[in-house]
């Protein structure tokens, strides 16, 4: 299968801090490729670094097999873009919109374009100024959709939408996802988003690609381990896998990536009373996994916490 | 699609374009004896001065291009950053220098047409006769036509301003300065063909300076 996208030790300095560092990142064709990570941890960068917003320090980046450094614009209009916060010319009308974007494209699906306005109820004759976050994200969608392109890179799409519409913009997704070889690489912040429609995941910490790797993959492979003692549990041991440990008086509690019966024979000569291996939802998953050693502030329960962040 | 993108730059700056040809438009009235808003834009014309030479109509001229000028450098430039409006037409399929080169293009010929308007009118009045009493040649216009030129270099300098990226605003218009500089030659008595090249070569040097940040530059 070709890479849709593939970068190769992409970096980006703001001063002296890297926050894009050596990114190897490679999207399938025909994938939906969720990049997660949190603030600040480079998402966005990256993104405009594949669009040629941003000039990389080192490295390169690949869209459809062409380097961004010297991308033609006739391959440039197969890959389609939504930027965070949905930009438009406030000014412009919905029709202004839609004639000033059709202008630079020589494939255009006038019809895909007024299913997916007359779908959310779009009038076009709408000043964009007046319109909603929901309403401008709807638009940004339809005219990232209407060039009929092969890639389409959308930076935190649902950011700021309440539910129903965020739900409802997923849905449109997922439809336009399974037109025939389309490949999506999206951020967010909405893991639950993600769970709906990336069956890959890549996940950025502090700049650089700490997991990539199938969505279910990660799910699975990431366990809670809640041990209960009869007193302070004893030191942990080193232990390949694990992400993060902290005791909460007389309970230790272990997140393990690539989870297996040595995490259990680990945990069992520690000699607990009792211990239980619980699954993570992605949410709980990438929170462990991103969160760092700082937790919330221990003010009903006195923590004693030893984090510890392993890569996988 | 240099159409649409040119489009775009008249859609959003006629509004300023309007006013300072209004502005210049009055300057000009006044110069010939109708002043709609004296002691505000333009003054009454006084009996003997000579078209051109001593009615002051290079001094207010300038200082209204001058205005002109920036409103419009700025407005192109600072006004496409504003909520990441650039990022609308930058992920559209057309490199940076084609969306900049009609933008500077575009804004340029708004300050030229605007700017030689006020001028041709108020000389094309000079020129007919029996409407002052005072002689008249078509070189007198020359300190007005310079001064015109001269205020290009104030919208390239803006223009620059608004798009180079820096942290402290004091190096952020530092090519205004610069610019102001080289429109501040004005006040020396050069003659007007070296005034002119003056200008030119000036004027020259930032375009060029626009097109290396316009290709340099992130948009992040």
């Amino acid at each position: 299968m070709t890479d849709a996208i593939a970068t190769g030790g992409l970096t980006k300095y703001y001063g002296r801090r890297a926050v894009v560092n050596s990114l190897d990142l490679r999207v399938p064709a025909g994938s939906v490729y969720g990049l997660l990570g949190r603030n600040g941890s480079g998402k966005s960068t990256t993104i405009k670094m594949l669009l040629g917003f941003v000039r990389p320090d080192r490295g390169s980046a690949h869209l459809l097999g062409e380097d961004v450094a010297t991308l033609r614009p006739a391959v440039r209009a197969r890959v389609a873009y939504i930027a965070e916060g949905h930009p438009f010319l406030r000014w412009m009308t919905v029709a202004e919109a839609i004639r000033f974007t059709r202008a630079f494209y020589d494939r255009w699906n006038d019809e895909l374009l007024d299913q997916i306005l007359d779908h959310f109820a779009l009038p076009k004759r709408a000043k964009i100024r007046r319109l909603s976050n929901g309403q401008r994200a709807q638009v940004s969608l339809a005219l990232a959709v209407a060039p009929d392109p092969e890639l389409l890179i959308l930076d935190d799409p649902t950011l700021g939408l309440d539910t129903v519409v965020r739900r409802d913009f997923l849905e449109s997704l997922i439809q336009i996802i399974q037109r025939e070889g389309r490949t999506i690489l999206f951020s967010s912040h909405i893991l639950a988003d993600v769970e709906r429609v990336a069956d890959r995941i890549g996940i950025l910490v502090d700049g650089a690609l700490r997991v990539d790797c199938p969505t279910d993959h990660f799910k699975q492979s990431l366990r809670r381990i809640v041990a209960e003692f009869r007193d302070q549990p004893p030191p942990l041991p080193a232990c390949d896998g694990l992400v993060s440990s902290w005791r909460v008086g007389n309970r230790l509690e272990l997140v393990v990536v690539g989870y297996g019966t040595r995490h259990d024979r680990l945990v069992e000569s520690l000699e607990p009373s009792s211990f239980e291996v619980l699954e993570l939802n992605l949410e709980d998953a990438f929170i462990e996994y991103t969160r760092g050693p700082r937790r919330s502030l221990p003010l009903l329960a006195a923590e004693n916490q030893h984090d510890q962040h392993i890569g996988v | 699609m240099t159409s649409t993108l040119a489009y775009k730059e008249l859609r959003e700056n006629v509004w300023i374009a309007a006013l300072g040809l209004a502005a210049m438009l009055l300057v000009a009235l006044g110069a010939m004896g109708y002043a709609p808003l004296p002691g505000i834009l333009g003054t009454a014309r006084q009996p003997g001065q000579i078209p051109f030479t001593s009615d002051g109509f290079s001094y207010q001229f300038g200082l209204v291009a001058c205005g002109l000028a920036l409103a419009l450098g700025f407005r192109q430039s600072l006004g496409d950053f504003l909520g990441d409006a650039q990022l609308f037409v930058l992920q559209r399929p057309v490199n940076r220098g084609r969306v900049y080169g009609t933008k500077l293009v575009v804004g340029l010929t708004m300050y030229l047409v605007c700017g030689a308007l006020p001028i041709a009118l108020y000389a094309a009045w000079a020129a007919t006769p029996g409407t002052h009493a005072s002689p008249f040649a078509w070189s007198m216009t020359g300190g007005a036509w310079t001064a015109w030129l001269a205020m290009t270099a104030v919208y390239l300098g803006a223009l620059l301003s608004g798009i180079r990226p820096a942290a402290w605003l004091g190096t952020r218009l530092a090519p205004l300065a610069a610019a102001g500089l080289l429109a501040g030659l004005l006040a020396l008595p050069l003659p007007w063909l070296a005034g002119w090249l003056v200008f030119a070569v000036g004027d020259a040097l930032l375009v060029a300076t626009i097109v290396w940040v316009v290709l340099t530059r992130d948009f992040a």
